[in-house]
Formats: structure tokens, C-alpha cells, sequence
């Protein structure tokens, strides 16, 4: 469960102050996916962030699976991170030079587990999202779908309760971004929690979206 | 230890491959530098106090208004009879400039020693004891100077008078301890009063010899009561003098490299204070898959620990290979400039651990706080704004 109260993101900038958010309250319950649409700079990746503990709002409350994240540490907000959440970012943020087994091994360094169960949690989502063969090139070397899929195996490789995804099918062509509507389903039907920001119309009238967020202007509706 | 943070540190050292290998290769070339000067000047030091071993306790000389002058030998009776002292020793030595190539050589007078202050001079006493009566033993660089003078056979002095004495070149010896021995030219007491136009009973100065170290400041505080125109230099005073003149020598490198560190640190803060986007981005990636700070901090301290430590050892290997096996070239000649000869030294290896340490706090442990602490500023930064 996601739920958000009377929350405002203000940045500070040389320019002055961007109100990126403002009293924003809207709820994700568990299992649910949920769609944020809006334009570019309507405040849909803030909320993301701010779900994920990547940034701290300027005022409200943020409840995730009943933890106000926004009071954690940040090493608590790491952890919660770690083993809570999956981030699909727009730009996919590989580590371009690494191999995608390293990429795949990133999320799994700080939970100290054993060769075996490491070796088989990366076996098993390249197995998953077909990139076996991929294994070993460096990240930058793969086709804009292959980083993708990298990306979302990353973002699920510590098997997270909440998956969170900025502008994903941005950089796809139609084929890919179909493919990325069927793990999208998956995901769903494994009731994981779903966000995803948007504007891509493809989203919006998928029959199993919970429910579809407009965000305009730093306000949700 | 985590394995695979370890494995992902290493990994992580080729995102920033060149920037790593240029630090790597700075860092080992600040090492090599100053540890060529820690070692040459701990082997020149060991040489020092190894050759001390076997000097005179006191030496006696003879200085009226700050010059000195030959001394009588009669003054050995008055010193023998201080408490303490076992045995007096006259020694005749000087210094003999040839004018060609205007180097001065030290030329030892070697009958009458019962006593050594390298063991090379007591070998060197016993193989040509009688032939110096007519001759002379010459160190390594003393025969290469006369050689390229077409001396082979003889050597002609100069005498004080203006007539010219020849002397066989009977013997070489050759000494590890090259330092003291290169610029030697041994002779018999006879002909070294000549060449110095001493009287026959003078002599250069007095070697005293005391079996009790505690007891060495108090005889050397009576020896100008018994005459106030003589002056007593301990073996500590000439010790110190020699390690002053090494003192002075590695201080000028030590300027050198401190400049060299310096522009180094420089050059590694202003790379490191601000890390490049890529970097910042990094490290923004790993927070937001989770990595805390403490573990990005870790990673970071790997990473550059094997840099450090890398370049550490390379640095450490080439200036060992450099100094003891390639015997320091270049480095050596300004070492050994001050004598009157270029001795071609042989370092030998008396390097400790806490030199290995001084070397390594030197070098390590700055960059490690160069590349931990704006890594730990990077990683408590808000990440969605360094994503953005």
C-alpha cells in the first residue's frame, strides 16, 4: 500500500524555487497497478522518487506498506530500498561499462548472500527476460530493448512488493513496447505493486490498470 | 568481507579506467621516487655506522686559531696516562690534490697500524707490508683516475719542495664499503711525511681507543686541560657529521619530492574534490538499488585501496630493482658528489619495516581519503536530483 498526504516537492534552485508537487494525497493499495499520466515536468517521476525514497518531500506524510519512509535514516530508507522496491528508470541508469551479469550481481551485493543463492537469483532473470547469451557483454553493447530488459531484471532480481517504473516505453519501438505491456501483466498477476508514470496513451486503456492517475501542473486527479 | 563486493569493486575499477590508470601510474612513480631516497639513504647510513663500528673512540687533534697542525707524538705519553684510555695511536693522513684532474685523494699512511678503521686496510697491511715501503694501494677509483692519466705502473707526487717522487702502484684493494675506500691511496708512513713536509715526529693526529663507551665524554672534556691547543672529536661527533652531510642530501631530494607530492595531491584532489557526473551518477545508481551509504563507502575504499596498494608495490619493486640492482644511477652521483671521488657504490639492503611503513603513509592513505570522502559527499546527496 502507497499513500501519499497533503504532499509538497519544492526545489531550490539558483532561478528560485520549482513547485514540483503540491498537496498531493492519492493511495495505491497492494496487488493494485496504477498508471500516473501526464506531460513531461508534470511532477510524475518527483512522485516516483519520492515513493522510493530517492528524495524527501518539503511537507506532507508518506506511507509505504505503512512505513513513513520520509523519517527513516538513510540507511534504513537503503534497506527498505533494497528489499522493497524495484526501479525501472527511463534512461534504464545501467552501468554502461560493466557486463550485464554485474549489473544483474549490483542489487544483490549488499544483502551479503551466498554463491549459490546469487548465482541462481541472476541464472533465473536471464532465464526470465531472455538474455542468457548477453551474459557477459558490457551493458552499452545491447540494443535499446536488451537494456531494457536488463533494467527490468535488475529492478526485479531481489523479487520487490513494489515495482516502480519511469517513462519505460520512451526509447521503445511499438514491438518492444508490447513486449514490456505482457511483463507489466505479469508483474500484476505475481500482485506486486505496480506504479508506473507515463505518457504514452498505450497505458490508459489496458484492461488490467487498477487505476489511472493524472498528474498536471504538481497536482493529481 | 562481502566476496562480491570485493568482485564488484574491481569491476568498477574499469568504469573509470583511465583516470584510475593515470592515478596508478602517478602514484607509482611518487612511490619509486621516495622510496629510491629512503633506501639510498638507509644503506649510506648503515655504511656509516657499520664503518664507525671499528673507529677510534676519540680522535686527537692539534688546531691553534681554528687551523690545524701536525702533532707531536710525545703527546701520546700524556694522553695514555688519562684513566681510561687502553691505547694512543699516531696517524698520518692527508689530503693530495692532483692537479690534472682536480681531485683530491686521501692518502693514508698504513705501517705502524695495529689497528683498522675499515677491515679492508688491516688485509691490505698484511698482502703488502713490505712492498709500501716503496709503493703504493690505491682504491678502485683512485686506479681508474690514474689509468686514464696513463699511470699504470707508478704515480708521480708532487712533493712540498717541488721535486717529484715516484711510487710503484703496487696493489688495488677493492671494498664493498666503496664510500671510505675509493678515494684512498695507501703509502708508508716515510713517504707520506714526505709528501706532507711533516716533520719525523709529527703525525696528522692521535687515535685514542677507550673500552668503555660511558667513559669517552669525560676523557674527551680532559684532553684540552692537558694542552688547550688540542681538541677531542668523538666517534658520535663524526657519525653525526657524516649522517648531517646524508641529512643534507636526502633533505634536498625530500624538497624535490615533497614539491613533486604536492603537485600530485593537487592534481588527485582536483580530480577527486569533485566527482565527474559519471561518478556522481554511479554512486547515485547504487543508492537507488538499494546500496546504503556505509556500503558505497566500502566499495569505494576497495576500489581505491587496490589502486593505492598497486601502485604501491610497483613503486616499491622498480626502486628496489633501481637502487639495488641497478645501483641508483643518477640518484647515487648526487649522493656521492661531496667526495673526492665518484665512488660507484654497491648498495646493500638494510631497509626496515617502518621505512616500508614511512613510505606507504606517505602514499596510501591520501588517496584513499581523496577518493573515500567525495564519494561519501556524493552518496549523501539527494539521488533523484544527481539522477535527474
Amino acid at each position: 500500500m502507497i499513500e501519499f498526504f497533503d504532499v509538497t516537492k519544492t526545489f531550490f534552485t539558483p532561478k528560485g524555487e520549482i513547485n514540483a508537487l503540491s498537496e498531493v494525497s492519492f493511495s495505491v493499495a497492494k496487488g493494485e497497478l496504477a498508471v500516473l499520466k501526464g506531460r513531461s515536468g508534470s511532477g510524475k517521476s518527483t512522485i516516483l522518487s519520492l515513493i522510493a525514497s530517492l528524495s524527501k518531500p518539503t511537507k506532507g506524510k508518506i506511507l509505504v506498506d505503512n512505513e513513513e519512509i520520509v523519517k527513516m535514516s538513510d540507511d534504513f530508507a537503503s534497506a527498505f530500498r533494497l528489499r522493497n522496491i524495484g526501479f525501472i528508470f527511463q534512461r534504464y541508469n545501467l552501468f554502461e561499462h560493466l557486463s550485464v551479469y554485474e549489473n544483474l550481481l549490483a542489487p544483490l551485493v549488499p544483502l551479503g548472500l551466498d554463491r549459490n543463492e546469487v548465482q541462481r537469483r541472476i541464472e533465473k532473470v536471464l532465464e526470465e527476460f531472455h538474455i542468457e547469451s548477453k551474459k557477459d557483454l558490457p551493458a552499452k553493447s545491447l540494443s535499446g530493448g536488451e537494456q531494457q530488459r536488463v533494467a527490468i531484471a535488475r529492478a526485479l532480481i531481489n523479487d520487490p512488493k513494489i515495482i516502480l517504473a519511469d517513462e519505460p516505453t520512451a526509447n521503445l519501438d511499438a514491438t518492444l513496447a508490447n513486449e514490456f505491456i505482457t511483463i507489466l501483466q505479469r508483474l500484476k498477476n505475481d500482485k506486486k505493486t505496480v506504479v508506473v508514470a507515463t505518457h504514452d496513451p498505450l497505458f490508459f486503456d489496458l484492461d488490467f490498470v487498477d487505476r489511472v492517475y493524472e498528474v498536471n501542473g504538481g497536482a493529481v486527479c | 568481507m562481502n566476496r562480491y563486493l570485493f568482485d564488484f569493486a574491481i569491476s568498477s575499477l574499469f568504469i573509470a579506467k583511465k583516470k584510475n590508470l593515470f592515478i596508478f601510474f602517478m602514484l607509482s612513480t611518487l612511490v619509486f621516487l621516495v622510496a629510491s631516497v629512503v633506501f639510498i639513504d638507509t644503506s649510506l647510513r648503515y655504511e656509516v655506522v657499520n664503518a664507525a663500528k671499528s673507529m677510534p673512540e676519540i680522535i686527537v687533534q692539534k688546531r691553534i686559531g681554528q687551523r690545524l697542525r701536525d702533532i707531536d707524538i710525545d703527546t701520546v705519553y700524556k694522553l695514555i696516562e688519562i684513566k681510561g684510555v687502553q691505547r694512543a695511536l699516531p696517524r698520518i693522513w692527508g689530503l693530495y690534490r692532483f692537479q690534472k684532474g682536480s681531485v683530491d685523494f686521501a692518502v693514508i699512511a698504513l705501517d705502524g697500524i695495529d689497528y683498522d678503521y675499515t677491515q679492508e686496510l688491516q688485509k691490505v697491511s698484511k698482502l703488502y707490508g713490505k712492498r709500501l715501503a716503496k709503493g703504493i694501494v690505491v682504491g678502485s677509483g683512485v686506479k681508474q683516475f690514474l689509468e686514464k692519466n696513463y699511470y699504470t705502473k707508478y704515480c708521480n707526487f708532487l712533493l712540498p719542495d717541488g721535486k717529484v717522487k715516484k711510487l710503484d702502484i703496487v696493489g688495488e684493494f677493492d671494498s664493498k664499503s666503496a664510500l671510505f675506500s675509493n678515494d684512498v691511496i695507501l703509502m708508508s708512513a716515510q713517504n707520506a711525511r714526505e709528501l706532507f713536509g711533516m716533520k719525523r715526529n709529527y703525525a696528522s693526529d692521535i687515535a685514542l681507543f677507550i673500552p668503555n663507551p660511558d667513559e669517552v665524554r669525560s676523557i674527551a672534556l680532559k684532553i684540552p686541560q692537558i694542552d688547550p691547543t688540542l681538541r677531542a672529536v668523538t666517534k658520535t661527533e663524526l657519525i653525526s657529521r657524516y649522517e648531517s652531510m646524508f641529512d643534507y642530501k636526502s633533505g634536498f631530494f625530500f624538497v624535490l619530492f615533497l614539491v613533486a607530492a604536492f603537485t600530485f595531491f593537487m592534481i588527485v584532489s582536483d580530480r577527486l574534490a569533485s566527482l565527474s557526473s559519471a561518478e556522481k551518477k554511479e554512486v547515485a545508481i547504487l543508492k537507488a538499488i538499494g546500496w546504503s551509504i556505509q556500503d558505497i563507502v566500502k566499495e569505494k575504499f576497495i576500489e581505491s585501496f587496490i589502486v593505492a596498494s598497486g601502485a604501491f608495490f610497483l613503486g616499491i619493486v622498480l626502486s628496489l630493482v633501481y637502487v639495488f640492482v641497478l645501483g641508483a644511477p643518477l640518484m647515487s652521483e648526487i649522493f656521492s658528489g661531496s667526495f673526492p671521488l665518484r665512488p660507484q657504490l654497491e648498495f646493500s639492503y638494510h631497509v626496515e619495516l617502518r621505512e616500508y611503513l614511512f613510505i606507504f603513509l606517505m602514499s596510501v592513505p591520501f588517496y584513499l581519503f581523496a577518493v573515500i570522502v567525495p564519494a561519501w559527499r556524493a552518496a549523501v546527496k539527494d539521488v533523484d536530483e544527481v539522477l535527474r
